[in-house]
């Protein structure tokens, strides 16, 4: 179904989507009240742009502040994360033979950083979606959207993937609207996906501006051949 | 279901904690009877840490932290296993704070390196010749030891950071504390953000390693 999908504009199919809902959600008719069809897709292409921007700004911050936090740690028993919890995992690695006593704790302080950049950026897509609560799918984004997350994709499952897409869309919207609204939202071009439905590997840079996301070059110089996973 | 209780009210989710891992880490360390929730870090510790990042009006779904819960084990388990292939091929048998960064760099998390590269620094600093210990529970004890004995330590330790934020790299440097070295001496004055430049210094921490000194 994801796949008769494939070939058709997402910028074009998810422009009609407001229309069509208009009767049964308030927001969409404020939304397409507001601006002609083309107007309405310039409008979400900048605010996209925008959230980029803003997660680019937030994550910059973050690493500075997480270079002076350590700067200024003295005090190595306190730990966010239990040292011997830490320690249990590794050792469920049955290779793993002896662990040195820094091991956890290097991992307890990189553990904290990872949680708080995988928190950022899913709430990130929390706000995109005008939510204040973060949930599950929005993990999932941040996942898809994010190369060195590629390891996780079967933690969140698939289906996680289509909340992603629904949650964006006003309820009584048609499945196939939903799917083809899928790419144009959630899948800027620059940041491919690994390992996700086709439907999506067929859309990233085709129809969207370079991702701003000044990181991202980093990333995609280290792996240019970026391996398809699960085909 | 203990740990959890706590976090169900979600009634002002935006205060942050200075130290707020501390009691639950003596709880769950003692815990070793749950196999399943041993295969996550505890869901409060978790959910602390993600409320750092979010606004004060923000909320976190049980589910979400869960998956987060499940994430942050997958996050070990595959550095771990990076951490270990290059132990073996090695031939040593102990996995250390160096293994776990190198595994960490080659897995594409560039951002982490330099700050944790600091921070095992500064651990190492504080442990001394203990870095190596495999023998946890003895290690806490010579630590509370250790302590003691290098209050002092820590008291020209913050002074200097105040004048230098790289002071553990200049201990380094110098192979042993120097609470008396005049500013202007300091060999690293500025605060190095380029791993290029941590990578530099980096191979001095081998060379402290191997030169084991006793507080």
């Amino acid at each position: 179904m994801d796949q008769q999908d494939h070939g058709q504009s997402g910028a074009m199919n998810y422009g009609t989507n407001p229309y069509q809902t208009n009767p049964m959600s308030t927001t969409a008719a404020t939304v397409a009240g507001g601006a002609a069809q083309p107007g309405q897709l310039a409008f979400h292409q900048i605010h996209q742009q925008q959230q980029q921007q803003q997660l680019a700004q937030q994550l910059q911050a973050f690493w500075e502040n997480q270079f002076k936090e350590i700067e200024k740690t003295t005090d190595f028993k306190n730990h966010s994360l239990p040292l011997a919890r830490i320690k249990k995992i590794m050792k469920a690695d049955e290779d793993v033979r002896m662990i040195s006593a820094e091991a956890p704790v290097v991992f307890a302080r990189a553990c904290e950083m990872f949680i708080l950049e995988l928190t950022l950026r899913s709430w990130n897509h929390t706000e995109e979606n005008k939510r204040r609560t973060l949930q599950k799918n929005d993990i999932a984004a941040a996942v898809t959207r994010t190369d060195i997350f590629d390891f996780l994709v079967d933690i969140v499952p698939r289906e996680d993937l289509r909340d992603e897409v629904l949650g964006s869309i006003p309820r009584g919207t048609v499945p196939e609207a939903a799917a083809a609204g899928y790419p144009y939202g959630y899948l800027p071009a620059g940041t491919a996906p690994i390992g996700n439905p086709g439907m999506v590997m067929g859309n990233p840079g085709g129809a969207y501006p370079p991702n701003p996301y000044m990181g991202q070059p980093m990333w995609q110089q280290q792996a240019p051949d970026q391996p398809d996973q699960e085909n | 279901m203990t740990e959890e209780s706590p976090e169900e009210d979600h009634g002002s989710p935006g205060v942050a904690e200075t130290n707020p891992g501390s009691p639950s880490s003596k709880t769950n360390n003692n815990n070793n009877n749950n196999k399943e929730q041993d295969r996550f870090l505890p869901i409060a510790n978790v959910g602390r840490i993600m409320k750092k990042v979010l606004p004060g009006n923000g909320k976190i779904s049980k589910d979400a932290k869960e998956t987060v819960q499940e994430c942050v084990s997958e996050f070990i388990s595959f550095v771990t296993g990076e951490a270990s292939d290059k132990c073996q091929r090695e031939k040593r048998k102990t996995i250390n704070g160096d293994d776990i960064i190198w595994a960490i760099t080659t897995l594409g998390f560039e951002d982490y390196v330099a700050p944790l590269k600091v921070y095992l620094c500064k651990y190492r600093d504080t442990e001394g010749e203990k870095v190596n210990s495999p023998k946890q529970q003895q290690q806490r004890q010579q630590q509370q030891q250790i302590q003691q004995q290098n209050h002092h330590n820590y008291q020209f330790q913050e002074q200097d950071q105040n004048n230098n934020n790289m002071s553990c790299t200049s201990y380094i440097s110098h192979h042993h504390p120097s609470p008396f070295l005049p500013v202007d001496h300091q060999p690293f004055p500025n605060i190095a953000f380029s791993p290029k430049s941590l990578q530099k210094q980096f191979p001095q921490q081998h060379d402290n390693n191997i030169d084991s000194i006793h507080w």
